[in-house]
């Protein structure tokens, strides 16, 4: 047996060893595939005989039902993408379902390609998660405005405060009024260069006004661990995005209690 | 600042009891003839000797509607989510490969319980084929409150409830 027959030989039996197959029925066949995307969760089709020469291959909804359970949120924009990375490979949706209808002759290809999508789909775009839209970047903003009415801070959207050298503007603004003011910025995308761009603002704000806190909310699940060392070093309250229901309490400790309404 | 998820924080909120506090979604019940194409039922979660306070806890269950003539048939999925993360999950697969501390330990098949360790995250599972029995989305709604120490309020999901 020449190398590369032993090597090729190798690898199918492996393949063979680790792929699971049971037949459901006399039309319906489960295939569990040695390829692993998010949480460690196998690729699994299902094969359905429609006629002699005609084949629908399925997920079962597990591909988008496994990073649901995980808890990443598939919105409009999102699973616009996956549509796009399925209808590559010939795939459809039929409602959460990733569907591939085949005639014989192409089945065997089209599983492979079926599960390359899958695992393209739970890894690349789900796991990292890559370049939000600006629907979802407004999500943070949503989630902090929510707290501040919440809590009745009086505080205003967008306000351009001075610093020592220019002019920056922050997404919220708690006037000081005597006490403690709060200058809070939104990072949805908080990269190195951004993290480190607000290190100068920060400073440059404080120095024009040493009676305002400078907060950063930050995308938590995006934000790399430079970016988050920057952020927490510069800012007097760093807010991760998964601690922006706890936003109240922190400005409070840091205080920045919320405005007592007149009854 | 951001803190990663420990085993025991995790055990500690699994062993506190817990209530729903909101039904954040619920369309398991459609009023109309048009079923959604996948059923979920999602709710903040607190615990009960804290009521007031936010706790970043969700319980997520949901079910996919079949594909007519392609079998099996989608099962229910459910997890209880902590800070957006999975901390706990139930759903069912035809292979399920498990980790523990970075090592593959077998494959379980069926229904199995992501437990979340601090080496392996969610990837690590328990094979719980032995004490599912009935696996319609309200009893195993029920059975992951029961399992996670999560009171509803009424029986809305109560096996037999009207």
């Amino acid at each position: 047996m020449s190398l590369q027959d032993q090597i090729l030989t190798n690898y199918l039996d492996a393949q063979r060893g680790l792929t699971e197959i049971e037949q459901v029925d006399e039309n319906n066949v489960v295939l569990s595939l040695p390829l692993h995307f998010s949480a460690n969760t196998r690729v699994e089709l299902t094969v359905t005989r429609v006629t002699d020469s005609y084949f629908v291959i399925s997920d079962m909804a597990q591909t988008l039902g496994e990073l649901k359970d995980a808890g990443y949120g598939l919105g409009g924009k999102l699973k616009e993408k996956i549509l796009m990375i399925g209808k590559a490979a010939g795939l459809e949706f039929a409602g959460n379902h990733l569907v591939k209808k085949v005639s014989a002759k192409e089945l065997g290809e089209a599983i492979h390609q079926f599960a390359d999508v899958a695992k393209t789909i739970g890894d690349a775009y789900l796991t990292y998660s890559t370049k939000r839209s600006s629907a979802e970047e407004d999500e943070l903003v949503t989630r902090v405005r929510r707290v501040f009415t919440e809590k009745q801070y009086r505080y205003q959207e967008k306000q351009q405060l001075s610093g020592a050298i220019e002019s920056h503007t922050v997404d919220f603004y708690v006037a000081p009024n005597g006490t403690r003011g709060l200058a809070l910025a939104v990072l949805p995308n908080p990269s190195q260069i951004v993290a480190e761009a607000w290190g100068f603002k920060t400073r440059d704000i404080k120095q024009e006004h040493p009676n305002v806190t400078m907060s950063i909310v930050y995308d938590s699940a995006k934000a790399k661990d430079i970016s988050k060392t920057i952020l927490n070093k510069v800012a007097d309250v760093p807010i991760p995005s998964n601690a922006i229901e706890e936003l109240a309490t922190i400005l409070e400790k840091a205080g920045i209690p919320p405005h007592k309404r007149k009854t | 600042m951001f803190q990663p998820i420990t085993e025991a924080e995790v055990a500690r909120i699994l062993v506190r009891r817990k209530f729903v506090h909101k039904v954040v979604e619920d369309n398991t019940k459609p009023k109309g003839p048009v079923q959604p194409f996948e059923k979920r039922f999602v709710c903040d979660i607190r615990f009960v000797d804290m009521p007031a306070a936010a706790v970043q806890l969700q319980f997520f269950a949901r079910q996919e509607q079949a594909i007519s003539g392609v079998l099996p048939r989608p099962l229910p999925g459910l997890s209880l989510l902590w800070r957006g993360v999975r901390i706990r999950g139930v759903n069912w697969a035809w292979r399920h490969d498990s980790l523990l501390h970075g090592v593959q330990q077998g494959h379980i098949k069926g229904w199995h319980e992501k437990v979340w360790t601090n080496s392996d995250g969610d990837k690590h599972i328990k094979d719980i084929n032995g004490e599912v029995k009935n696996t319609d989305l309200p009893t195993m709604i029920k059975f992951c409150c029961d399992r996670w120490n999560i009171e509803f309020k009424d029986d809305q999901f109560r096996l037999g409830g009207t």
